[in-house]
């Protein structure tokens, strides 16, 4: 039926039925926002490079599944370094400029404890080497680790009766269960890799492994403990650090009774001198050459010995160990002025006239350790003395022997010595696919290194430019909420030195979904889908079958930068139509 | 990250709209319409709202639009509501959008006299605090101090206080809202969708070209508007129940003026001024709750 002109709308009032998507307001600007994933400052803070926004956004999701495989992706050992670590990641949290860093390296642990993940393999070249790894220690483990996820067979060659090194003898329990290496350590070797315990390796026997294999890498970390020149220092009961937190560790020290005096202020004695305490000694003393806050322990760790009565004398140097019947009785100590010359070498000079007379029943001398390469004797290895290596590839002077962590550069932390492991694995590769390293790097490179991923270098991540680093000013503050950090739980001083639990109450579950939901996820898009949400021009594709980001519809974006402005992560960024 | 694909809302609004560039109200629009569904009548009067509609014969909305004239929202809203539920379509929520001066202003009284009739729709007030299509003037929702083309030295009125006038209806529902708070608004769509009766929203949203800002900055003057309580997030239930939505972090007034040109000439003594009436308001709209 149709309608006369006076009762037809369409007549009486315009309709519109076009749309304005006819126009192209694309044309407006050539501003243009680019979904660009950053690097979080925790991540290019960490030197084994660990994907911490993407485990802890995982984690705050409850799956630990998922955080656990984000950690795995960088490091054999979560729940060791979730452990022991002394955590630069926390020290350089965006979050820490606002109400306290986030909670990471517990929040690892906790991913530890309450994940169950496979390592993903590193896709590889479908070419595989043999390679040969010396130490079972964290960096011979994380290359082991490494390698093996690139589908190389790896042997590692380990001279005590267990793997570990000294995450196995010498770290104490009450920093890292054994129960949590335990678990580590059972996940690499899933990968296939065989362990020959009790074994030792030197210049003949590495001939051999050569020979046998494409690469050797040699981490067989620092472990031989400096002797001092010291009058009586071989009366009875003078014993060296490591040699005593080893005997601990093995239970053949189980009891300690009488006064203990440790001389060093390095974590190693730090470490002796809590457990000697947990051993039941009526009196622990820590000496060392430096002023109070120089000495080389963590603070932490020197603040729990302090609440576990352990006392510290600061600026003292070791003169003579005096004895009764050859076991030691006292220790007599000269005043030290200053611990370095003036070149900033290690040179302590003492003022004579001051002393200081100790009382001892056992003495721990942990003045410092150092590589033993003497097994090595007659090889390029020891040609200067020590082991010198190539600091990108880690090759050493002698052709396919590479070598890192402490075995190089003497004592240093956990989680350095799983850095070198990893640069040694994707070096190795490198070199015995005869591609140069330096490339390698150079593409994966986290912020100014000398972290690098290796994950993304076999699985690179679409739209991601890990050299760029989300610094707190990229963040909008306005958008933030308040939640501070929360002190942790830990044992009393009392609980904890009546034997050798654990200090770090780990997080509960619920308490860690809470706290890995207070990251921001620096330079991590979560789908938040904020930049799409705000976008006035409803111009923003969200992610979809064919493309797995954020972009802008060059037809009608109009470059306004909103989206740019809203992403809490500073992801979106941005930049000019291409 | 690979982002997983995630169901969302359709979308009511269309791209290719003449708002400017990162223009608060077409954000505003867009969250408002989502919230609202693909199954509603919307009308606009002139403002920028009418703007972004579309220049016939396009239209931004993917929903039947009413273009009516700029004093009558609200009855033209009540009226489709009304002639709706004689055709049985009572299921079809109306809403209607005006700008500040189309409420504040010129609309106020037909406003009032729906609203007291309690007339079945919603009311968006888009208030970007001056005649912003027409190129800046003041109108009474400009607050004061603010730069306008007619108020160049700075308005010397205060804002108009247009929740007290609607709590002053006894309407079932009055909501303050901003694009700063997307979550907080879609749920005050929803719960008005919900409701009978004249449901008003006071929507603030940043003009970047009226309040001279830079064009990224409306969310987060907005987000600033509430944080320092200018603009604090709120419901009145039946006119006389106050709920305060949000606890702002109570920043200083100058976080959210100091985002603006508007506010360049302010002198200190303004801002001290500023701050003692927003503190004021603050704590009456508190005792009011």
């Amino acid at each position: 039926m149709s309608l006369p002109d006076w009762l037809n709308p369409e007549k009486i009032i315009p309709i519109s039925r076009g749309s304005t998507t006819v126009f192209k307001t694309g044309t407006w600007s050539g501003n243009r926002p680019e979904h660009r994933e950053k690097t979080s400052p925790c991540r290019a803070a960490c030197p084994a490079g660990n994907n911490i926004p993407d485990a802890l956004f995982a984690a705050s999701q409850g799956n630990f599944d998922d955080a656990l495989s984000a950690f795995l992706e960088e490091s054999p050992l979560p729940g060791v370094c979730g452990s022991v670590c002394y955590h630069p990641c926390e020290t350089y949290c965006n979050r820490d400029k606002w109400d306290g860093s986030v909670h990471i390296r517990t929040l690892e642990r906790a991913a530890a404890d309450y994940g169950n993940a496979i390592p993903i393999p590193l896709a590889n070249s479908g070419e595989r080497y043999p390679v040969a790894v010396v130490g079972s220690g964290p960096a011979g483990l994380s290359a082991a680790y490494h390698l093996a996820r690139m589908g190389h067979p790896v042997s590692v060659i380990e001279a005590r009766d267990e793997a570990g090194g000294l995450l196995r003898f010498a770290i104490p329990l009450y920093r890292l269960p054994q129960g949590v290496f335990q678990k580590d350590l059972k996940r690499i070797l899933s990968l296939g890799i065989s362990i020959n315990t009790g074994e030792k390796v030197g210049t003949k026997k590495l001939e051999e492994i050569r020979a046998k294999s494409s690469a050797v890498f040699i981490a067989s970390g620092a472990q031989r403990s400096i002797k001092a020149e010291i009058p009586g220092l071989d009366l009875e009961g003078v014993l060296p650090g490591l040699d005593f937190l080893q005997k601990v560790r093995r239970s053949v020290l189980t009891e300690l009774p009488g006064k203990v005096v440790v001389i060093g202020g390095g974590n190693v004695a730090v470490d002796a001198a809590r457990s000697a305490r947990r051993l039941g000694a009526d009196k622990v003393e820590v000496v060392c050459l430096e002023q109070r806050g120089d000495m080389p322990a963590h603070e932490r760790e020197w603040s729990d010995a302090l609440e576990e009565g352990i006392l510290f004398h600061y600026g003292w140097g070791p003169k003579r160990f005096l004895g009764k019947r050859s076991r030691a009785s006292r220790v007599e100590f000269a005043g030290c002025t200053s611990v370095f010359d003036s070149k900033g070498r290690f040179s302590p000079s003492y003022e004579e006239d001051e002393s200081l007379m100790l009382d001892a029943d056992w003495v721990i001398l942990a003045i410092g350790q150092v590589p033993d390469i003497s097994p090595y004797r007659a090889s390029p290895l020891a040609e200067r003395g020590f082991v010198q290596t190539d600091p990108i590839t880690l090759a050493t002077t002698w052709e396919g022997v590479f070598s890192g962590g402490d075995f190089v550069t003497g004592p240093r932390s956990v989680v350095e010595a799983i850095a070198a492991g990893k640069r040694a694995a994707l070096s190795i590769h490198c070199y015995t696919l005869g591609k140069p390293f330096s490339e390698a790097e150079e593409r994966t490179l986290l912020g100014d290194g000398p972290g690098f991923s290796i994950h993304s270098f076999f699985h690179p991540r679409e739209g991601w430019d890990p050299k760029s680093v989300v610094r707190f000013e990229d963040i909008e503050s306005l958008c933030l909420d308040q939640e501070a950090r929360r002190s942790l739980g830990r044992l009393s001083p009392v609980e904890r030195t009546t034997g050798f639990h654990e200090v770090d109450i780990p997080l509960d579950l619920r308490e860690a979904v809470q706290q890995a939901g207070r990251c921001f996820f620096c330079g991590t898009c979560t789908g938040c889908d904020r930049c799409f949400l705000y976008c006035p021009e409803v111009s923003l594709l969200p992610p979809d079958e064919n493309c797995s980001f954020y972009r802008a519809d060059d037809a009608f974006c109009k470059g306004c930068a909103v989206c740019a402005a809203v992403c809490p992560r500073g992801v979106m960024t941005m930049g000019e139509v291409k | 990250m690979v982002v997983k694909a995630q169901s969302r809302p359709a979308e009511v609004l269309r791209p290719g709209h003449a708002g400017c560039p990162g223009c608060g109200h077409a954000m505003g629009m867009r969250m408002v319409l989502r919230a609202l569904g693909n199954r509603a009548v919307v009308v606009v009067v002139p403002s920028c709202v009418a703007v972004i509609s579309g220049p016939y014969p396009y239209a931004a909305l993917n929903v039947p639009m009413f273009h009516s004239a700029f004093e009558i929202a609200a009855p033209t809203a009540a009226g489709i509501s009304q002639a709706l539920k004689i055709q049985g379509k009572d299921d079809i929520p109306v809403l209607a959008f005006a700008g500040d001066g189309g409420t504040f202003d010129i609309g106020l009284q037909s406003l009032s006299g729906a609203a007291d009739r309690n007339e079945d729709f919603i009311y968006v007030c888009m208030d970007n605090e001056a005649y912003m299509n027409t190129g800046i003037q003041v109108s009474s929702a400009t607050p004061r101090y603010a730069w306008t083309g007619t108020s160049p030295m700075g308005n010397t009125r205060r804002k108009k206080h247009i929740m007290e006038i609607m709590a002053a209806h006894r309407i079932p529902y009055a909501a303050t809202a901003c694009i700063g708070f997307a979550d907080d608004l879609t749920a005050k769509v929803k719960k008005a969708k919900e409701m009978r009766g004249t449901r008003f929203l006071h929507l603030l949203s940043p003009c970047p070209t009226g309040w001279k800002m830079e064009q990224h900055l409306s969310p987060k003057a907005a987000v600033a508007a509430v944080e320092t309580n200018i603009f604090p997030l709120y419901e009145i239930f039946g006119g006389s129940e106050y709920v305060i939505n949000y606890r702002s972090k109570g920043l200083p007034v100058e976080t959210y003026l100091s985002l603006q040109g508007r506010y360049r000439h302010l002198r200190p003594e303004d801002v001290k001024s500023i701050q003692a009436e927003t503190d004021r308001n603050w704590e009456e709209l508190k005792r009011r709750v």
